[in-house]
C-alpha cells in the first residue's frame, strides 16, 4: 500500500473522481421524511395502521385550517360563508365547514342519553316537582343534608346539573372561541394521501384564494393565519430542510476554520475536506440505494460526518507534515502517514464503525439508519484519507501547492521521563468520577413533547388565536373497522374500557359515523315520552318557579323529539369527516383522548388502552394516529437505549482487545471513554438536561466515538515507549484534540437548529465529546504511568 | 286598653285557642281518622287568625305541640330509616327520633301557608282495620292542593306517619334523603349531621 500511492495516483484520483460523481448523483436523488413514524420500521401495528389510515381516508384527517380574527363577528361570518363555495371549487379541497349543524342536536340531543341516564333525567325533573310541592309541607324540612360546609352543591339528580349533560350533545352553532372573535375555517385535503408536494400546492391554493377575497373589505381588522395538520407538517419539513442547510454551512465552516487554524495554511485543509468530500458522496449514494431517504435524525449526518471523518484526515496530515517537518521524504512521510498512523487509524475506525454498525440491531431507525450510515461514512472517510488523500498529497507537492518544508530541531525523539501528574490527576479524577455518578443517578427522561417540537412563530400564533374553539381534541386516534358492526364493537370495547377505567382514564370520547344515529331509539323515544308526560300531569310549569322553570322551557325543547332518527336525517356537514375517498360512509371510529399527548407518557398510557383493540369475535384491530407512534417510539426508544450503549461497548471492547490481545490493556484504552460517558451524566445533571427520544441517540456514539483518542494514545506510547507520555502529549495530543474538536464543532451545528430536539443532540455530544477528551487527555496518560511502574 | 294591653289579651285568646285545641285532641281518642286531622287544622287556623301578623315565642311553641301532635314520629323515623333502622340499638332509635321530631317541629312553624287557605274540604277516611288514608283539598283561590294524611291507630289514637302532598310523599322524601346520605357517607355521620342541623336552628334533641 505505501509504495502503490506514489505511483499511481492519478489512477487512484480518477477512480475517486467517477465514484465522487455517481456518488453525488445517487445522493441528489434521497428524499426527508420528516415523519416520526419514518423513526419506527413500516410493520409496527402502529405505522401500518396509520398507512392504511392515510391511504383510505387522509381527507378525513388531513386538514388545513384557516383562522380569522376580528370584533366584528357577523363580518367573519359573511367572509367564511362567501369564502366556502370557491373553495370548494378547488380541485385541493373536498370540504369546507365552519359551522355546525345545530339544530339536529338540539332537536336529537335526548335520543344520545343512555337509557339509564334518561331514568335519571326523570328522576331530577321529578325530583324537581316533589321539591316544589314539598316547599309547602310543614313537615318537611327543606334541604336537609345540604352541602358540607364549604363544599358546593353536586348533586347528579339536579336539573341544573342534567342541563349541563344533556347540552353536551349540543355543538356550538360556529368553529368559535369563547368571545366569537376568531372564527375557524376547515378544510379538508381532496387528496387521499396527503404528501409534501400536495400539502405545498394545497396552501398555496387556499391562500390565493383567501387573499382574492380581501377579508379586510368584510371588516378592517380581519388578521388570518393558517394552522392544522398539513400546514404543521410543511412547516415542519421546511424548518427541518432550513435547519440542515444552515447547520451543514456553519459546522463546516467551522471545522474548517478550525484546521486551518490548526494548520496554519489553507491546502491541508482544502485537501482533506475534498477526500472527505469524496467519501460523503459514497456514503449518501450508497443510502440512497438501500434506504432511499433521510429522517429527522439522519438528516444531520452529513455535518456530522463532516465533523467525524474529518478526524482520520488531521490525524494522518498531521503525522505525514511531522514525518517531513523532521527531514523525511515523501516517502517516509506516506509510509508514516499510512501504514503507522493508518494502522491506528483502521483500528479506531473498525472499532468506531463496529459500535455503529451494532445499531443496525434496533428496531429504532434514529439508532439503526444512524448506524449504518454514520458506520459506512467512517470506514469510507478511512479510505479516502488512506487512498485518496496521499494521492491528493503527492498531486498537490508535485504541482508546487504544497511544501513542507523541514523544521530545525524539530525532531522525532525525546527524553523519557516519568510522568508526574499521575497520582493527583488519577486522584482528582476519581472525585470527579464520584460527583459524575451521584449526577447522573438524578438524571431523567423527558417524556413532554412541548419543548421538542418545532413550534414557529405562526404555529404559536396560531394556537393562541384558536385556543378554546374546539372542546374535543384535535388529535384523534382512528380505527379503520371493516363494516358497521365492526366499528359498532369497537365503540363497544372502547367504552367498556372507559368505564372500567377509573384511576387513570385516557378516553374523552369515541364516535363512528354510527354514533350519529344511536342505537334502541324505540325505549329511549319512550321514557322521553314519559317524562313529558310527567311534567304534564303534574302541571310542572305552575309549579316550578325561578331558574327551575327556565331550564323546564329549555327541557321541553329537547323533549319534542318524538320520532327515531336515521341516516338521512343527520346533516351532511357531520357525515363528511366520515367519507372515505371515494364517497362512501365509512366504518371507522374516532376516539378522542381526555389527557394532553404532549406527554408522552400520556401518549404510552392512551396506547395502553386503546392502540390495540380486540373485538369479542377474536378480531384485533390497531388505533392509528402520530401520538400512538410517538407512543411506540419512546417504548422502543428507552428499551433499546440500553440495549445500545451496552452492546456499543461491548463490541468495541472486543475490537479492541482483538488489537491489543491485553484485557487490561483494552480496559485501560477504554477507561476514559467510560468515565468520559459518566462525566457527560453529571454535567447533564449540573445543566438540567434531559435525555430524550432524540438526543439518545448520542449515547451509543459516544461510545464510538469516543474511544478514538484513547486508541490514538495508547498506540503513539506503545510505539515510543515508557517515559514517553510527555512527548505523546505533545505530538498526538495536539492531534486528536483538534480531531476531537472537529467532531465536537460538527456537532455543534445542530446546537443551532431550529428543531429542538435535533439542538439536544447536539448539546449532549458536545459534552460528551469533551468529556471523553477531558478524560483521554488527563486520565488515560496517568493510567498508563501508574500500569507502567507496577510492571516493573 | 292601650296597645300593649291589647297585644296581651290578643296572646292570651291564641294560648287559649291552643289549649283548647290540645284539649279536643287529647279527647280525641274516639275521634274518626278525618276529624282527629280536621280539629288540628282547625285549631291551628284559628290560633293563626287571632294571632295576625305576629306569633310570639310561647305561641309559637304551642303551635309545634298541635301540628306536630298528629304526627307519629317514631313510625315515621322507623318507616324513613327502613334497614337502616333495624340495625340500631334501641337508644339510638330514640336518640334519633328525638333529634328528628325536634327538627320537623322547628320546621313545621316556618311553613304555615297550608292552614291559612281559603278552605279545606275532608273527605271520610279510609279506613281499613288500624290502617286509614284521610284525603282532604285545601282551596286557595282557584288552586287546589290535595293532602293525604297515611295514618295509623297508635293506643286507640289515630296518628300520622306519612303526609302526601299533590302525590308528593313526605316519607319517601325523607327515605330518599336518608338512603343517600347513608350511602354517600355512613349511618354515625348521617346522625351528626343531623344533630349539627339541630344546634344551628338552636334547637335541642326534644
Amino acid at each position: 500500500m505505501c509504495r502503490f500511492v506514489p505511483g499511481a495516483y492519478r489512477w487512484v484520483l480518477l477512480l475517486a473522481a467517477v465514484a465522487t460523481v455517481a456518488g453525488g448523483y445517487l445522493t441528489s436523488k434521497l428524499g426527508l421524511d420528516s415523519d416520526l413514524g419514518a423513526l419506527l420500521p413500516s410493520d409496527v401495528p402502529s405505522v401500518r395502521a396509520l398507512d392504511e389510515m392515510q391511504a383510505e381516508v387522509g381527507g378525513a384527517v388531513s386538514k388545513l385550517r384557516v383562522a380569522f380574527k376580528s370584533s366584528d363577528f357577523p363580518a367573519l361570518l359573511r367572509l367564511a360563508s362567501d369564502l366556502k363555495p370557491r373553495l370548494e371549487e378547488s380541485e385541493y379541497v373536498l370540504f369546507a365547514q365552519f359551522e355546525n349543524e345545530v339544530d339536529f342536536y338540539k332537536t336529537n340531543a335526548l335520543l344520545f342519553l343512555e337509557p339509564a341516564e334518561l331514568d335519571s333525567l326523570y328522576d331530577a325533573v321529578q325530583q324537581a316537582i316533589d321539591d316544589e310541592k314539598q316547599a309547602v309541607n310543614p313537615f318537611m324540612i327543606d334541604d336537609l343534608f345540604g352541602p358540607p360546609a364549604g363544599e358546593p352543591e353536586e348533586d347528579g339528580s339536579d336539573l341544573e346539573a342534567w342541563e349541563a349533560t344533556y347540552s353536551e350533545y349540543e355543538p356550538k352553532p360556529y368553529f368559535t372561541n369563547t368571545d366569537s372573535t376568531v372564527l375557524v375555517m376547515e378544510v379538508a385535503a381532496a387528496q387521499e394521501s396527503v404528501d409534501l408536494d400536495f400539502s405545498g400546492e394545497m396552501l398555496e391554493a387556499v391562500r390565493e384564494i383567501v387573499t382574492s377575497f380581501d377579508p379586510s373589505r368584510y371588516a378592517s381588522d380581519v388578521e388570518v393565519a393558517y394552522g392544522g395538520n398539513i400546514k404543521n407538517r410543511i412547516d415542519e419539513f421546511a424548518t427541518l430542510k432550513s435547519d440542515i442547510l444552515g447547520t451543514g454551512l456553519y459546522g463546516i465552516s467551522g471545522v474548517l476554520l478550525l484546521m486551518v487554524l490548526y494548520f496554519r495554511s489553507l491546502v491541508p485543509p482544502v485537501l482533506i475536506a475534498v477526500s472527505l468530500g469524496a467519501s460523503l458522496a459514497w456514503t449518501f449514494g450508497i443510502t440512497y440505494l438501500t434506504i432511499g431517504q433521510l429522517n429527522t435524525i439522519t438528516g444531520f449526518l452529513f455535518v456530522v460526518l463532516f465533523g467525524l471523518g474529518i478526524d482520520y484526515g488531521v490525524h494522518a496530515f498531521a503525522r505525514y507534515r511531522e514525518t517531513r517537518q523532521a527531514g523525511g521524504d515523501q516517502a517516509a512521510g506516506l509510509h508514516d502517514m499510512v501504514c503507522e498512523t493508518g494502522r491506528a487509524l483502521t483500528t479506531t475506525t473498525f472499532t468506531t464503525a463496529a459500535a455503529f454498525f451494532s445499531l443496525l440491531l434496533m428496531d429504532f431507525k434514529g439508532f439503526s439508519e444512524l448506524g449504518f450510515i454514520t458506520g459506512l461514512g467512517l470506514v469510507f472517510a478511512l479510505i479516502a484519507m488512506l487512498f485518496v488523500l496521499p494521492a491528493l498529497i503527492v498531486a498537490s507537492e508535485r504541482l508546487g501547492l504544497l511544501r513542507i518544508p523541514q523544521v530545525e530541531g524539530k525532531k522525532l525523539t525525546f527524553e523519557p521521563r516519568p510522568f508526574q501528574a499521575a497520582r493527583p490527576l488519577l486522584i482528582g479524577g476519581a472525585l470527579v468520577t464520584m460527583l459524575a455518578l451521584a449526577g447522573l443517578s438524578q438524571v431523567d427522561f423527558e417524556y413532554d413533547f412541548t419543548d421538542l417540537r418545532i413550534v414557529t412563530p405562526e404555529r404559536q400564533r396560531f394556537g393562541e388565536l384558536t385556543r378554546g374553539v374546539s372542546s374535543r381534541s384535535e388529535s384523534p386516534a382512528l380505527v379503520l373497522a371493516a363494516s358497521a358492526d365492526e366499528a359498532e364493537a369497537v365503540e363497544a370495547r372502547v367504552r367498556e374500557g372507559m368505564r372500567a377505567d377509573t384511576l387513570t382514564p385516557t378516553v374523552d370520547q369515541v364516535r363512528s359515523v354510527y354514533s350519529m344515529v344511536p342505537p334502541d331509539q324505540e325505549p329511549r323515544l319512550r321514557r322521553i315520552r314519559e317524562i313529558r308526560e310527567l311534567i304534564e300531569v303534574e302541571n310542572a310549569r305552575d309549579l316550578l318557579t325561578g331558574d327551575d322553570l327556565d331550564r323546564l322551557d329549555r327541557l321541553e325543547g329537547y323533549l319534542r323529539v318524538d320520532e327515531a332518527i336515521t341516516f338521512a336525517d343527520v346533516p351532511s356537514n357531520e357525515i363528511r369527516p366520515f367519507l372515505t375517498r371515494t364517497g362512501e360512509v365509512g366504518s371507522f371510529v374516532f376516539i378522542y383522548p381526555s389527557v394532553a399527548l404532549r406527554d408522552g407518557r400520556n401518549s404510552i398510557r392512551f396506547s395502553e388502552d386503546i392502540g390495540t383493540i380486540t373485538l369479542p369475535s377474536g378480531k384485533v384491530l390497531h388505533a392509528a394516529s402520530a401520538n400512538l407512534i410517538i407512543a411506540d417510539l419512546l417504548r422502543t426508544v428507552i428499551r433499546e437505549g440500553k440495549i445500545a450503549v451496552v452492546l456499543s461497548l461491548l463490541i468495541v471492547f472486543l475490537i479492541v482487545l482483538a488489537d491489543v490481545r491485553d484485557v487490561r490493556e483494552t480496559l485501560m484504552i477504554m477507561s476514559p471513554l467510560v468515565l468520559g460517558i459518566l462525566w457527560m451524566g453529571g454535567l447533564m445533571f449540573v445543566l438540567g438536561m434531559k435525555l430524550n427520544l432524540f438526543n439518545i441517540v448520542v449515547l451509543p456514539s459516544i461510545v464510538g466515538i469516543g474511544v478514538d483518542t484513547g486508541v490514538h494514545i495508547r498506540h503513539r506510547y506503545r510505539d515510543e515507549g515508557r517515559g514517553s507520555l510527555y512527548f505523546v502529549l505533545a505530538r498526538t495530543g495536539p492531534a486528536v484534540a483538534v480531531a476531537t474538536l472537529t467532531t465536537i464543532v460538527g456537532y455543534t451545528g445542530l446546537m443551532m437548529a431550529s428543531h429542538p430536539g435535533l439542538e439536544s443532540i447536539g448539546k449532549l455530544a458536545v459534552i460528551g465529546l469533551s468529556a471523553t477528551l477531558a478524560t483521554a487527555l488527563l486520565l488515560l496518560p496517568a493510567l498508563l504511568e501508574v500500569a507502567d511502574r507496577k510492571r516493573t | 286598653m292601650n296597645t300593649r294591653t291589647l297585644a296581651h289579651f290578643g296572646q292570651s285568646v291564641v294560648a287559649m285557642t291552643l289549649g283548647l285545641g290540645m284539649f279536643v285532641v287529647a279527647g280525641a281518642a274516639q275521634e274518626s281518622p278525618e276529624e282527629v286531622v280536621r280539629s288540628r287544622n282547625v285549631a291551628v287556623k284559628v290560633a293563626l287568625d287571632a294571632a295576625g301578623d305576629s306569633i310570639s315565642e310561647q305561641v309559637r311553641e304551642e303551635l309545634k305541640d298541635v301540628i306536630n301532635g298528629l304526627i307519629d314520629f317514631p313510625e315515621l323515623s322507623r318507616r324513613a330509616l327502613r334497614r337502616h333502622w333495624d340495625d340500631r340499638s334501641p337508644q339510638e332509635r330514640e336518640e334519633f327520633v328525638e333529634v328528628f321530631r325536634s327538627l320537623v317541629r322547628n320546621s313545621s312553624v316556618q311553613k304555615l301557608e297550608v292552614y291559612e287557605v281559603d278552605s279545606t274540604t275532608y273527605e271520610p277516611a279510609e279506613i281499613d282495620g288500624d290502617q286509614s288514608r284521610v284525603v282532604t283539598t285545601a282551596h286557595e283561590g282557584d288552586k287546589d292542593v290535595e293532602i293525604v294524611y297515611v295514618m295509623h291507630r297508635v293506643d286507640a289514637e289515630w296518628k300520622a306517619y306519612d303526609v302526601i302532598i299533590d302525590g308528593s310523599s313526605t316519607l319517601r322524601t325523607y327515605q330518599d334523603s336518608f338512603q343517600r346520605e347513608i350511602t354517600a357517607t355512613s349511618y354515625a355521620a348521617m346522625y351528626t349531621r343531623l344533630v349539627e342541623r339541630l344546634e344551628s336552628v338552636g334547637g335541642s334533641g326534644g
